[in-house]
């Protein structure tokens, strides 16, 4: 049931698999997560899942969890015991780099300079919390009627780093697993790598609507579409393999995301998005 | 890591109403079942196992319990085990078998999961007489009928 729970969520960019602080945060109830492996609510999004099942999976969230609380795996509420679970205090979350830019994300109205700042720290950690609120940040815009240029300097900034190996710190993880550290850590190296295509395959699945703000937006939104392929195929390549799913995303995946999104359709799309607002 | 023999226990952490009933007749596909793609409550003909302890506690949580068996114990009661080698051995490219499925990764993830948590099943697939009542009884006995609250 973990897969269910907070820890396992887009809207805890702070933990994924076994990487990850010891808490979480929550950016929709806006509270940290004590012990995000045992709660879950109705808004749960799956982080291990691509577009259409993590929305299919959020659907069966909803039907059976409430979507203004966080709540016990099992469905009840914590009576009385919330603080052993959850707490709006947030200052423990200052202590860390990371943990302050997220806890600012859900606090002002600043969501992109705190996906910037993500950007800029570019350590695995602060690259899992902008490939996860991203995902929650592209999927928003979209319901609300915006389109999946929304995106658009998000998946610029997964094109620059797609082929960087993550380089993971004994500090980034949270949990020890039964089975050989290097092998943990291939695997959570594995799970960011894929995780930076589940993000790319988010927008293309958007892009695939044909919707965009212009003709020029509609022209490249085709090409990103076609990269909504991308994590299978590498799966279908590499497997577990941490060390071919890396060679195959510098190589092919990289090359495929040139085509898609070249440095001047980027800009000029950019530019007439920045005269748009 | 010391390497697990099949005289070694498995053990199971759940909540604190302990597992789910299986459904003997329920959609058989390892992957639907590892990676909970039909969410909480869903039907599987699984329960799911662990050679690790510290896994087992971690899917029990603050409040669950743990149970124990062994794969002696669960076939002596015609219930099947399926190995974390055979699920590994099945969970390539777009799965094999029981593994098969349409999304290479999702067979993957499942893959992850299966070896990150040392994971094993139990089918009660044969077992599509038996009522809801009779399978538990089934799984407190392949269990041990011992259900230790995590400390």
């Amino acid at each position: 049931m973990m897969l269910l729970s907070c820890s396992n969520c887009w809207h805890n960019p702070l933990q994924y698999g076994s990487i990850g602080l010891s808490i979480g945060y929550c950016t929709e109830h806006r509270v940290v997560l004590r012990q995000a492996d045992e709660t879950t609510c109705g808004r749960q999004r799956r982080k291990d899942l691509l577009h259409t099942s993590a929305l299919r999976s959020s659907q069966l969230q909803q039907d059976r969890y409430p979507l203004n609380e966080v709540v016990r795996l099992d469905g009840t509420s914590f009576n009385g015991e919330a603080e052993q679970y959850v707490t709006p205090e947030i200052a423990p979350l200052q202590e860390d780099q990371i943990g302050s830019v997220v806890a600012e994300y859900s606090e002002f109205d600043t969501k992109i300079e705190a996906l910037a700042q993500l950007r800029q720290i570019g350590t695995p950690r602060a690259e899992l919390a902008r490939l996860s609120l991203g995902r929650a940040y592209v999927a928003r815009c979209v319901t609300r009627g915006g389109y999946w240029h929304s995106g658009l300097n998000l998946l610029w900034w997964a094109k620059e780093r797609l082929a960087e190996y993550p380089q993971l710190r004994i500090d980034d993880i949270r949990l020890q697993l039964p089975i050989p550290l290097q092998r943990q850590q291939e695997l959570e190296a594995w799970s960011l790598l894929m995780l930076r295509l589940a993000f790319i395959a988010d927008v293309a699945a958007h892009a695939a609507s044909g919707q965009a703000i212009s003709q020029q937006g509609r022209t490249l939104g085709a090409r990103v579409a076609r990269l909504a392929s991308l994590p299978e195929e590498a799966a279908e390549h590499a497997g577990t393999v941490v060390v071919k799913l890396f060679r195959w995303v510098g190589r092919v995946a990289l090359q495929r995301m040139e085509e898609a999104l070249p440095r001047s359709e980027y800009r000029a799309l950019s530019q007439e998005l920045h005269r748009e607002s | 890591m010391p390497t697990w023999r099949k005289m070694d226990p498995l053990f199971r952490g759940d909540g604190p109403d302990g597992p789910a009933v299986p459904k003997p007749t329920a959609d058989a596909s390892y992957v639907r079942h590892i990676l909970y793609l039909e969410g909480v409550g869903r039907s599987t003909p699984y329960l799911s196992t662990t050679e690790s302890q510290v896994i087992a506690r971690r899917f029990a949580g603050s409040s669950g319990q743990m149970r124990q068996t062994t794969v002696r114990r669960a076939e002596e009661r015609q219930v099947q085990h399926i190995s974390q080698s055979e699920l590994l051995q099945l969970l390539r490219g777009k799965g094999k078998g029981r593994a098969a499925w349409s999304n290479a990764y999702e067979v993957m993830q499942a893959r992850k999961y299966v070896e990150q948590w040392l994971e094993h099943l139990l089918s009660f697939e044969t077992f599509s007489s038996l009522t809801a009542e009779e399978l538990r009884r089934l799984i407190d006995d392949v269990f041990e009928g011992s259900r230790d609250p995590v400390t």
